[in-house]
């Protein structure tokens, strides 16, 4: 079967209308497009440019412009409903109690699930359509603006698998993986996530139906290690807490919000990337689980290190206050 | 005595992983290791790359690493003479601490090595600790650079240098000499391109595979992993000793271990998270209890009040 046909068959499944991308209209706007350029070129012309006109009118009127909406709406959807699930699956204090005495009336728990597992789907399905049909783009005109297109969406953080949830519900999904749900067969489209360790490096990974693999590396680059007490930049990558404070020069203190916008992700050298940062929760839980003597052993580490911080942080307010 | 490192500071740690990196995936192009005394000062070699003048050169240098490392770039000095770099002269790279605006924490000291490789052939335009030889010299040089290894610094140091240098004689290829006869050219070639295949793509060793004992066992120490352990080549560790009451290999095999003592991905809440629901709600249920005597008490006087007046 067609990657379309599956995609229009699962994106019907879906019981909450939810935005996607328009394949059957970008695939019309590209042949409208291939028919345009060969009727105004010869094809042995418009095969020795090898390129997109600099000013298609198709291209640059409908076809990116729709694309970017239509990814906007989908990162938009994807990013609002993952953080509202996480934040039922969080919640603390008297808030954790009242959300599980409506959930054991509503009986809603599995859905919870079943909803994380949807997301992950939602998510994955809907970035192999973007690059397919920005592959089926520099097919027709020969040229390379699809891929030029796509860095610029990962630089206007459009991209949905640079979204920190979805490394969240990953995690999510692993976490609570023992309870059996009887999933619906039009989503069951991937065959789970999973924490691998290839040579001692863990990674979330997770496999879709079209053997295709999203792999998260979890080692942070900073400190060569895995990570502890995840946070994620607005750029995508991955740190510890205390590594991305350190490379923002920040205190734990005051945290990565305080970070000056010009200090750049220590990967990509992306601006502005702190203010924006996500903890990943349900990462951090996985991790403390699955590697416990390691997570016993840094938290100490940590701790001796946040100490001084705090003491150095007072220390300066102390000094401030008094006029020393 | 073997000096101990405090491995709760994030610089000896980030070291320490590097240390173990270098040693489980190493390359023919060069090789690096810190001393034994202070882990923050480095001693590498690096070959010269190919197809320039420094072909076949072996260049010997050291690195000192910040007490902010990663967060601050390390500074590099050369000690064997190029043609393209200044010995003991701190040189200036967009990688070393002259241009700390472009060092970013996710490089290491094989990227740096890397990146000092990739300059070699470079024109220096003038930067600091850089020399513009000619063509010749510095082939000259590349020829010398083999002989032996330059004499620098403490005895252990030395040690070292010599260790690093046989370490990279007994890595290169020799280059194959063209026979008149037809059939020895062709099989030159092969060779030549073999040689080629293996420069290309130096990272490329099987993970057992033995490095030489001219090398001595601070190279690389091989260690037989259980049957159902992951076969990684951080299995491999260094024998150099470390840490506070640690030393370095047990500390690597700590960090292997953890990886071998994973558990199961399923969510098992601990009994005392169980106790502690429990000793919540109860809480919970004798405060309202409490407001609710309270409430009903206070209705009671109100009524008592109320049929007096």
């Amino acid at each position: 079967m067609k990657f379309c046909k599956k995609y229009q068959e699962y994106m019907q499944g879906q019981e909450k209308k939810l935005p996607g991308v328009g394949f059957k209209k970008l695939k019309k706007i590209l042949k409208k497009c291939r028919r345009n350029s060969s009727s105004q070129k010869p094809l042995h012309a418009s095969l020795a440019a090898k390129t997109c006109p600099d000013h298609c009118p198709v291209c640059d009127g409908t076809f990116f412009p729709s694309l970017l909406n239509e990814m906007s709406d989908i990162v938009g959807c994807f990013n609002q409903r993952a953080q509202k699930l996480l934040e039922l699956h969080l919640a603390s204090g008297v808030r954790k109690y009242f959300l599980w005495i409506k959930g054991k009336l509503q009986g809603n728990h599995t859905a919870l699930i079943q909803e994380g597992k949807d997301l992950v789907t939602y998510a994955l399905i809907n970035a192999i359509a973007i690059r397919k049909i920005l592959k089926k783009y520099d097919k027709i005109h020969y040229s390379k603006q699809g891929q030029l297109f796509k860095s610029q969406i990962q630089s206007m953080h459009k991209e949905i698998l640079q979204s920190p949830w979805l490394c969240e519900l990953m995690a999510f999904h692993i976490n609570l993986r023992e309870t059996k749900v009887k999933s619906r067969k039009a989503h069951a489209l991937f065959d789970g996530c999973s924490l691998t360790f290839k040579d001692g490096k863990p990674a979330l990974t997770c496999e879709l139906f079209d053997s295709i693999k999203v792999d998260i590396d979890l080692t942070c680059s900073i400190c060569l290690d895995t990570v502890f007490d995840p946070v994620s930049l607005t750029c995508g990558h991955i740190f510890c807490y205390i590594c991305a404070c350190s490379a923002a020069s920040v205190s734990i203190v005051n945290g990565l919000k305080s970070a000056d916008p010009k200090m750049k992700c220590p990967l990509c050298r992306e601006g502005a990337v702190y203010e924006g940062a996500v903890h990943l929760e349900e990462l951090n839980i996985l991790l403390s689980r699955s590697c416990q003597e390691y997570w016993e052993q840094r938290i100490q580490t940590e701790r001796v290190e946040r100490v001084k911080q705090i003491k150095e942080h007072w220390d300066s307010q102390c000094r401030a206050f008094v006029g020393v | 005595m073997a000096e101990k490192h405090n491995i709760k500071n994030p610089a000896v740690k980030r070291i320490l992983q590097e240390v173990k990196e270098m040693q489980s995936n190493p390359s023919d192009d060069y090789m690096s290791l810190p001393l034994e005394e202070n882990i923050f000062e480095w001693q590498f070699a690096i070959r010269g790359p190919r197809d320039t003048e420094f072909e076949g050169g072996i260049y010997h240098g050291r690195i000192q690493l910040p007490s902010e490392y990663p967060f601050k770039p390390p500074s590099f000095m050369l000690l064997t003479p190029s043609g393209r770099f200044e010995t003991q002269t701190k040189i200036c790279l967009s990688i070393s601490n002259h241009h700390p605006e472009h060092w970013q924490p996710s490089w290491s000291v094989r990227t740096a090595l890397v990146a000092l490789i990739a300059f070699m052939p470079t024109n220096p335009n003038g930067a600091l600790g850089s020399l513009n030889y000619k063509k010749e010299d510095r082939c000259a040089l590349a020829t010398k650079s083999q002989e032996a290894p330059p004499k620098f610094g403490t005895p252990e140091r030395q040690r070292l240098i010599d260790e690093i240098h046989e370490y990279m004689l007994s890595k290169s290829s020799p280059l194959p000499q063209l026979a008149p006869s037809q059939a020895s050219e062709e099989q030159s070639k092969t060779e030549e391109a073999k040689a080629q295949v293996n420069l290309e793509n130096p990272e490329a060793l099987p993970v057992g595979a033995e490095i030489p004992d001219q090398a001595g066992d601070r190279i690389v120490e091989e260690q037989e992993l259980p049957v159902n352990a992951n076969p990684n080549p951080a299995g491999v560790e260094a024998s150099m000793e470390s840490s506070s009451s640690v030393s370095s290999n047990q500390l690597l095999q700590k960090s292997d271990a953890r990886v071998q003592n994973l558990k199961p991905d399923t969510r098992v809440q601990k009994p005392d998270d169980r106790l502690f629901t429990l000793a919540a709600i109860g809480l919970a249920i004798a405060i309202v209890v409490l407001l609710l005597k309270k409430f009903i008490k206070s209705t009671e006087y109100g009524a008592v009040f109320m049929d007096e007046s």
